[in-house]
């Protein structure tokens, strides 16, 4: 949960950027910025998940 | 990135797709070629900008499932098997490519019938024979269609496609905006805060790769 606040927060921030900017290429930089910012959270929380299932070890179960 | 840009369109400045591609490549370190229709190639010329660059990058619109001519008429006048064995060994080849048709016309069983990479098989069996390595190619369908927000990505992955180090990975691409957020030195306190931002989810993401890592030899080990 604390995970997606983040991510949120931060991508309110790129947005206000992005609004803010009077250049096209800079515009553009914040649009690439945010997707990008929501594809490592995406595939944090996957990594995550994947660490736990590995750690979890069913013969101490 | 030492990269080239080979473009070969019959008539650049018609080309909004083309247009707006040459802004895209000014933000970059990319050196832009146009393959001008009116003049004759110098072999000595283009070979050397070949011989310089890391990567070469073939960008036109596909034209009856192919390039336009001015591009195989390159092909042929500059290219040789050993000029591309000997001195293209280990480069880079990539392709930008736009069509007229939408993403959904290009599989089996569709209007096209084949997938934009199988009809760029001829330049993948060049890059084969060169030793050279291969790039995913990026296809830009029906820009006319696209967006302001599609438009605005498209300029971000079309600068990563020219000068962003290989392969093209989550890890790879957050450094590449990291460095060039870092080149667009903004001064503000909002965007130092992002970029601080930025740097923590990439360690993160980095460390969670390594601990993957850690975690599969370790299996590997036990299995094995």
């Amino acid at each position: 949960m604390k995970l997606m606040d983040d991510t949120q927060w931060l991508l309110d921030q790129i947005r206000a950027q992005q609004k803010k900017a009077p250049q096209y290429e800079i515009r553009a930089f914040w649009q690439g910025l945010a997707t990008l910012v929501e594809q490592q959270a995406k595939r944090n929380e996957q990594l995550e998940a994947e660490i736990d299932g590995r750690l979890w070890n069913h013969d101490q179960w | 990135m030492n990269a080239l840009v080979i473009v070969a369109h019959p008539n650049l400045a018609d080309s909004p797709t083309q247009q707006f591609l040459k802004q895209g490549a000014k933000l970059t370190t990319a050196k832009w070629h146009y393959l001008d229709p009116l003049q004759e190639f110098s072999p000595a010329t283009e070979r050397q900008l070949l011989v310089e660059a890391e990567r070469i990058i073939l960008q036109f619109p596909l034209y009856w499932y192919g390039a336009p001519a001015i591009l195989k008429k390159w092909q042929e006048q500059i290219l040789s098997t050993n000029f591309v064995q000997q001195k293209l060994k280990n480069k880079q080849l990539g392709i930008v490519v736009n069509t007229g048709l939408p993403e959904k016309d290009f599989h089996s069983g569709s209007k096209v019938g084949f997938s934009v990479e199988q009809l760029l098989a001829p330049y993948q069996a060049l890059a084969h024979q060169a030793h050279m390595h291969w790039l995913n190619p990026l296809t830009i369908y029906q820009f006319q269609y696209l967006t302001d927000t599609q438009q605005m990505q498209l300029l971000m992955d079309y600068q990563r496609y020219l000068v962003q180090p290989y392969p093209d990975t989550l890890k790879t691409r957050s450094r590449w905006y990291l460095k060039k957020m870092q080149d667009l030195s903004f001064r503000d306190e909002q965007s130092s805060l992002i970029q601080n931002t930025l740097k923590q989810t990439t360690a993160e993401l980095e460390n969670n790769l390594s601990i993957l890592a850690m975690i599969k030899a370790g299996e590997d080990e036990v299995n094995g």
